[in-house]
């Protein structure tokens, strides 16, 4: 074990006590009482950090599916790492979603003794319920090599991952009252910039592998072709989000002005730092190493802010707003939410980097 | 079929928010849990503004978005007289409905405080109540299944035709604010330009169907279909 990885240990490990802590207060003091969310704006940067979370799951089964449903075969060796990438990241969401719950005791029963068919939030925690067990099913038939089950399961990891998170699109769209949300296009948008983060985030970690551990022909095969499926996911979000924004800023509902007022910030920060300058970053870097390591850095962080603009901008326009009280909405997230950020990311972490330091993924069938 | 429903006259507004402070006084609320508030406009351009206020409480939409999204039916409409309610006892504290709500009505208590001294930490709640003041509903009036009283911690709170005053007395097509002043919401007694009328909406003989018939009432965001039965007349 390196003294580079024990720091980096050490690092998540302080990330996860202080997470411990936050929910240590959360549980006695209150979410609401810590968090800056308030009566009008109430869903902050936990649940942007879920979406974005269970969007990164989503693209990782995605990339994993193509590996073991689509035939590219090339891409087997990070079918174990995507698996493990899949559960650990969609886990990780639920952790931060459920922190900011106000009753997360009654969270399980209620949802069976009292379902509301009508409600996109029911249907989403049924299939992402389905999801996770998918997903861990299909980690134990690798690792116990139960050929059947894996073959199975993969249809069954495709499907739930396109109905969760379709659906937790879904809960968005439906919400007409609230212009920068609200469509049939938002379930589609959110599979759409799915299958980006979850490229995105098995590239990094591929390129983090050749750094620290040494690479071999299949490994380096297995980066070339994710290197073009980063770029067709890339093409993928690129054409949602453009219309996505378009169609928002034609509309003259005053409930869409936040397209209007975004608009500067959507093509330097989204467009252009986001996502052409990691193409052209993939394009000429050919090689897995610290400039290609580059591009989906930067794809991550663009999308995790960009996932915060959503959702909180989904909210930022006032209902029904005075003219004594702000038309933009103010929200800077509290401590207690970034504590939340950062130990739901410090598991991911933690789990992963021992499973890859101990040859974990090495050793599973794929 | 009847369904409690609520015309304000717009013409008669003073816009002096009595109604808003009533509504907090009854229902016991916490600085900053609007369940009713009254909303100021501009209309016009700059040079010509022209005020308009809108007071607004829970709007009780026939067709609710917050009741079909709620993923535990913990907000439910009563069939009885189509009220908006909510079942302390069930709901999550998820907020989705307050995301639902095209009409900003719904409340989380349990935010960051308002005003310094936090009211809640002066008269700390005890057995899972959010707080506990001096002056509060009797204990017949607090609900937690219809919403009235003192929440819990950790749930959403908002305006139910102050149900724990008009369920005390059977549907009737009118609540007069004098002569049935225990069963009229607080909102409705307390308006000096006598600017509300609450009744039945689906009997065509009650005051509030009049109006609405008469004067050309409309409903808040009413391209949204959600159906409000609460209405603006001018």
């Amino acid at each position: 074990m390196s003294n580079l990885f024990k720091v980096w240990i050490g690092l998540l490990a302080l990330g996860v006590l202080l997470g411990l802590y936050t929910t240590f207060q959360i549980f006695t003091i209150g979410h609401g009482e810590l968090a800056n969310t308030t009566q009008l704006l109430p869903w902050g940067l936990q649940v942007s950090t879920y979406i974005y979370l269970a969007l990164t799951s989503t693209g990782c089964s995605f990339v994993y599916c193509l590996a073991t449903l689509g035939g590219v075969d090339k891409l087997k060796p990070i079918v174990p790492r995507a698996v493990l990438l899949a559960l650990l990241t969609i886990i990780a969401g639920f952790t931060s979603l459920s922190l900011e719950i106000g009753r997360l005791e009654r969270l399980a029963i209620e949802f069976i003794v009292n379902p509301n068919l009508t409600s996109p939030m029911w249907w989403m925690g049924v299939f992402y319920t389905m999801y996770i067990v998918v997903l861990m099913i299909e980690l134990a038939a690798m690792i116990f090599h139960i050929e059947w089950l894996m073959k199975v399961g993969s249809v069954a990891v495709l499907i739930t991952a396109i109905a969760g998170h379709s659906t937790l699109g879904s809960v968005f769209g439906v919400l007409e009252g609230r212009g920068y949300g609200f469509g049939a296009l938002t379930p589609i948008y959110f599979l759409m910039m799915a299958f980006l983060g979850g490229a995105s985030l098995i590239l990094l970690v591929s390129c983090l592998i050749s750094i620290f551990k040494g690479s071999n022909k299949e490994f380096d095969e297995a980066v070339t072709t994710l290197r073009k499926v980063f770029l067709a996911s890339v093409a993928i979000a690129f054409l949602a989000t453009v219309w996505r924004y378009v169609v928002g800023v034609w509309v003259s509902d005053p409930y869409y002005d936040l397209f209007d007022l975004g608009f500067n910030k959507f093509l330097k920060f989204s467009l252009l730092l986001g996502m052409i300058v990691p193409v052209l970053i993939v394009v000429f870097q050919k090689k897995a190493g610290i400039g290609l390591a580059l591009a989906p850095i930067i794809v991550l962080v663009v999308q995790f802010i960009d996932r915060n603009t959503l959702i909180v901008g989904i909210q930022k326009i006032a209902l029904l707003q005075g003219v004594w009280e702000p038309r933009i909405l103010p929200y800077t997230p509290a401590p207690v939410e970034i504590s939340v950020v950062i130990f739901v990311m410090s598991i991911i972490g933690i789990i992963y980097s021992i499973a890859e330091q101990r040859g974990f993924l090495e050793k599973i069938k794929h | 079929m009847s369904r409690w429903g609520m015309a304000i006259d717009l013409a008669k507004c003073v816009g002096c928010q009595a109604c808003s402070v009533a509504c907090s006084m009854e229902n016991t609320r916490v600085p900053g849990e609007n369940w009713h508030k009254v909303i100021f406009m501009n209309e016009g351009e700059t040079g010509t503004k022209k005020f308009t206020w809108y007071p607004r409480p829970c709007q009780h939409c026939t067709e609710a978005p917050c009741t079909k999204v709620c993923p535990v039916r913990a907000t439910w409409k009563r069939k009885e007289d189509g009220v908006v309610l909510i079942n302390w006892y069930k709901c999550l504290g998820c907020r989705y409905c307050v995301m639902a709500c095209p009409y900003g009505v719904r409340c989380y208590p349990e935010v960051k405080p308002l005003l310094e001294p936090d009211i809640k930490e002066v008269y700390h709640g005890r057995r899972a109540k959010l707080w506990d003041p001096p002056y509060q509903l009797s204990r017949e009036e607090q609900d937690g299944k219809r919403g009235t009283g003192i929440p819990p911690k950790g749930v959403v709170t908002k305006c139910t035709f102050c149900a724990h005053r008009t369920d005390r007395k059977e549907m009737t097509p009118d609540r007069d604010p004098v002569k049935d002043r225990d069963f009229t919401p607080a909102c409705v007694i307390a308006c000096p330009a006598s600017a509300r009328y609450f009744g039945d909406i689906d009997n065509p003989e009650s005051e509030v169907s009049k109006r609405v018939e008469r004067k050309g009432a409309y409903r808040l965001r009413e391209e949204l279909g959600t159906k409000p039965q609460v209405f603006y007349v001018k």
